[in-house]
């Protein structure tokens, strides 16, 4: 839901930011403002959950670790990557 | 409204659109990591290349099939009422579309 909401803005990001050299700078003056900071560290924790969870599902479509354990297991990793990965992307952009 | 086939055709295009969703963005993530583009110029030469347009613009068509069959089943779950589904269910394809015109509309012209 969140990156479906999130998608306009991003395209808008990338036409601005295809505009000309006014345009890139603009676009990077908007990256720097701190509520879209803010969004976006929200963004890449949905994105990376949204993708490690995913790439979980896949393994077990192709009955890689479908028991019950593991799947637990891996439930749990997927969630603590997202949230580093989320927490690597904060700490890259402050 | 759903035919019995549409269910597994959906199922492989999740699938497939995921896999390609996936290593399409991780090969952003280490592009924009070892060598952020510093100005206009480098940017546009690299997102205009023929390949990495004709990459990225896959990229927007696969993110809408993904996104679309992915929001069309919350609102199957969550929204019960036909109407509303409906209604919900034009507003979302309308924005997709919307995005998916705006997007190749950016990607395209570049590449010639």
């Amino acid at each position: 839901m969140l990156m479906f909401l999130s998608l306009p803005l991003l395209i808008y990001l990338l036409d601005i930011s295809l505009q000309g050299p006014a345009g890139f700078d603009r676009a990077l003056d908007y990256l720097q403002t701190g509520w879209l900071r803010a969004a976006s560290v929200i963004i890449a924790w949905s994105l990376f959950h949204h993708l490690f969870s995913g790439i979980r599902n896949l393994l077990i479509d192709i009955d890689c670790g479908v028991s019950l354990q593991q799947a637990r297991r891996s439930a749990w990793l997927a969630n603590i990557a997202g949230l580093a990965m989320a927490l690597a992307w904060l700490w890259w952009i402050l | 409204m759903s035919r019995p086939t549409h269910g597994l055709r959906d199922w492989l295009l999740q699938r497939f659109t995921a896999v390609y969703l996936g290593c399409f963005l991780v090969y952003l993530m280490v592009c924009f990591y070892r060598q952020p583009p510093r100005d206009y110029q480098q940017w546009h030469d690299w997102i205009t290349h023929p390949a990495m347009a004709i990459a990225s613009a896959a990229f927007i068509l696969a993110l809408l099939v993904h996104g679309w069959v992915g929001m069309r089943d919350v609102v199957l779950d969550y929204v019960q009422t036909l109407r509303l589904r409906l209604l919900v269910l034009s507003l979302i394809a309308l924005v997709f579309i919307g995005c998916g015109l705006w997007a190749l509309q950016i990607l395209l012209p570049g590449a010639g």
